[in-house]
């Protein structure tokens, strides 16, 4: 799996995933996730668009990094991911902890 | 195992779909055994098994771990929350697999753990073409 991270304005850093989020593929970003979103970075978009498969190993890690996000009062969100991960983040109720945002362009207006 | 499920579900003309819905519940369920069925340091075998029978494709994954049904109603962690603080993280697979298989179904015999995920695939669309005559079709693999 690959992992990568640009920086947007507004200290907004969008995190791009791509591969499958199962065991294997998760071993390869779980501790660059962490890192890029560990502190004092607060604000967050993970676009999802090239991720064709999670697991619940992957659900974890997403939320895993969310819970320490908003322990700092910072903000993450999901972008745009394809329809069968979708259809797992809702299916394990994602959705009402992380926002699931269809265009960039709505992700950046929702982080302040 | 994803390998296989997906050759496997071209063998029987699963639609695409479904093997998507396949791939995800047989990933949570080979994950939920190898996390909790074993308390040793031995090698075991899980057999899985994959049959189109009368319009239900069910799949079929046994272990010799120790005794452990998924899908008893205290294993199931989360129903609903408001904001990330209140999840405990654990127990999605098994949200995932209840969600997505139509049926779920756990039995212990000769020391062995079975569970079968039964999709349902009556729409005529679901299976474009079953090769013979034989309505059935069998395969499986061992891990």
């Amino acid at each position: 799996m690959e992992i990568n991270y640009e920086q947007l304005d507004g200290d907004i850093y969008k995190i791009n995933l791509k591969g499958r989020m199962d065991i294997l593929g998760n071993e390869d970003i779980d501790i660059k996730f962490s890192g890029m979103t560990a502190a004092p970075r607060k604000f967050f978009i993970i676009d999802l668009s090239e991720v064709n498969f999670i697991a619940s190993i992957g659900i974890r890690t997403l939320l895993l990094n969310a819970k320490a996000v908003h322990n700092r009062e910072g903000k993450i969100v999901i972008l745009n991911p394809d329809s069968q991960v979708k259809k797992i983040l809702l299916t394990a109720g994602i959705d009402m902890v992380m926002p699931i945002i269809d265009t960039l362009d709505l992700a950046i207006a929702s982080m302040h | 195992m994803s390998e296989w499920l997906g050759k496997a579900c071209e063998k029987l003309a699963i639609t695409d779909q479904i093997a998507k819905d396949l791939d995800v519940c047989a990933n949570e369920a080979v994950t939920n055994i190898m996390s909790y069925a074993y308390n040793d340091h031995e090698s075991h075998q899980i057999n899985m098994r994959l049959e189109l029978k009368d319009q239900k494709l069910i799949l079929t994954i046994q272990d010799d771990g120790v005794a452990f049904d998924p899908f008893n109603s205290k294993t199931i962690l989360h129903k609903s929350y408001d904001k990330v603080g209140d999840v405990t993280i654990g127990g999605f697979g098994i949200k995932v697999i209840r969600s997505l298989a139509n049926e779920c179904i756990y039995y212990r015999s000769n020391r062995k753990n079975t569970i079968s995920l039964i999709f349902y695939v009556r729409d005529s669309s679901s299976v474009v073409s079953i090769s013979g005559e034989n309505s059935t079709f069998l395969t499986s693999c061992n891990y």
